[in-house]
């Protein structure tokens, strides 16, 4: 296995995690050449190319028709979830919080609890800050694993330019980033100055402390244990 | 030039008439640098910390690093965008910043067209935290410059596939000098029309965001300079 890969001057950090993708590419209905989302392979595929070159493995993959709520509940629930998700598709954002689209189903990352510490959603709407959107999260069942969730406010570019975030994202958690930081910095630095996206992270903690502590310090190496409480502290970061 | 949105095909067809009412810019091609020029501490003349700046291999722009002891406030003694100014001769200029990270931020315009220079490069980015990097300087040295012609609106009209777009959909355009992130290789600095493109209606929103050529000559390929964002 290659680790340590040079990109920049400096050797980059092991980052042992294990990794699950999943996207969807295809939508029914109407302008399939604009429905569909022909580049959302690339984030999952992208951040994953480049934690595998720093000593990360993949446990599991997934995309179009094979992604539906039942399986993403079924991998993601389970003790041997992995520890980092990336989901790319489209998203939407209602009274019962954010919702992906997948080719024939809709899932919610909050629905159910789940197994994984991070978890990405490069689909629009994992808030609506034009809303109360803290509303929709007061009947979340998040569990006690999960302690961070990475996505956007409202609309976001799905499209192969932008779609580089999850290779930038990657590379800079290989620096040793904090988490939040990472994520922040990998949107902006690959979104158009024009219209750029606005990035969030909505991290979970046991109290405000903690969410506070997570959201400054947490690595990818270095995750905190899971939370005591399955009714946690929410601190959104950004916009 | 700010982006504009539109909210017609024809809105955009007539915006992009009178942009070729002037003289059609030039593209230039990039060359990679093996190092900026000048000794770091030339931009730091306040401060004591360690300053390294460290080419990326896979784009060629450059990552400030600075070490310990540099604090917050201490950006403000550094002249980052004097240091992008080795990289390329542009102009400068402060803006809003565009991330929650992102402590102050610079965008640039190509001196000799007076045109600015957007995508997700030419840009220079300070961050919060200075730990590993501080700063982002994604502009890329210009060594040669192809002249070019303006493409006509209905052939920019259908690179975008703007005519075939449902009701209900949101423009937005932008022109100016197309620049790469730091994580992509750039060969050609060339004039386009960045667009976004925003369904609303029924169902979940949609954004592609994507650049179109402006200009085009006999010297250089329809979508070269473009990297992923070619593709609406």
């Amino acid at each position: 296995m290659l680790r340590g890969v040079m990109i920049r001057g400096g050797m980059t950090v092991t980052c042992n995690v294990s990794l699950g993708l999943a996207w969807t590419t295809h939508y029914p209905g109407p302008w399939a050449w604009f429905r569909n989302l022909d580049a959302a392979y690339r984030g999952p595929t992208l951040f994953c190319h480049r934690l595998l070159l720093t000593g990360s493995t993949v446990n599991f993959v997934s995309c179009d028709e094979k992604v539906d709520a039942p399986l993403l509940d079924g991998v993601l629930g389970d003790q041997e979830a992995p520890v980092a998700f990336y989901l790319a598709g489209h998203g939407s954002f209602g009274s019962t919080g954010p919702e992906t689209i997948l080719d024939h189903d809709r899932w919610s990352v909050i629905a159910k609890p789940v197994g994984c510490s991070m978890i990405v959603m490069e689909t629009c709407s994992l808030v609506d800050t034009r809303v109360q959107w803290e509303r929709a999260f007061a009947s979340a069942s998040f569990g006690t694993e999960l302690r961070v969730i990475l996505g956007f406010d409202g609309a976001v570019a799905l499209s192969r330019g932008t779609a580089l975030r999850g290779f930038a994202f990657a590379d800079l958690l290989t620096q040793g980033m904090p988490i939040v930081e990472a994520w922040q910095r990998a949107v902006a630095q690959t979104s158009s100055s024009s219209f750029p996206d606005h990035p969030v992270a909505l991290v979970l903690g046991d109290d405000e402390s903690d969410a506070y502590a997570f959201a400054s310090n947490a690595t990818v190496n270095d995750i905190p244990k899971p939370r005591l409480t399955t009714t946690p502290y929410l601190h959104l970061v950004g916009p | 030039m700010h982006p504009v949105r539109f909210d017609s095909l024809g809105g955009v067809e007539a915006w992009l008439r009178e942009l070729s009412f002037n003289e059609a810019p030039p593209s230039y091609r990039l060359g990679m640098l093996a190092r900026v020029d000048g000794y770091p501490r030339q931009f730091a003349p306040g401060h004591s910390a360690t300053i390294n700046v460290d080419p990326r291999s896979d784009s060629g722009t450059f990552e400030v690093r600075i070490g310990e002891g540099f604090m917050q406030d201490d950006h403000q003694q550094v002249d980052f965008e004097e240091m992008a100014a080795q990289i390329d001769d542009r102009l400068f200029t402060r803006v809003e910043v565009s991330a929650p990270s992102v402590l102050r931020e610079a965008h640039t315009v190509i001196r000799e067209a007076g045109i600015d220079v957007i995508g997700p490069g030419g840009r220079v980015i300070v961050y919060h935290q200075p730990i590993p990097v501080a700063a982002d300087l994604v502009v890329r040295r210009r060594v040669a410059t192809v002249g070019g012609r303006w493409r006509s609106p209905v052939a920019v009209l259908r690179d975008g596939r703007l005519p075939e777009l449902p009701r209900g959909t949101q423009l937005g355009a932008h022109f100016g000098y197309f620049e790469l992130s730091m994580y992509e290789r750039q060969e050609l600095l060339r004039p386009v029309i960045f667009l976004s493109v925003d369904f609303v209606g029924d169902g979940p929103t949609m954004r592609r965001t994507f650049a179109v050529a402006a200009t085009d000559s006999d010297e250089i390929g329809p979508v070269e300079g473009l990297g992923e964002w070619a593709s609406p």
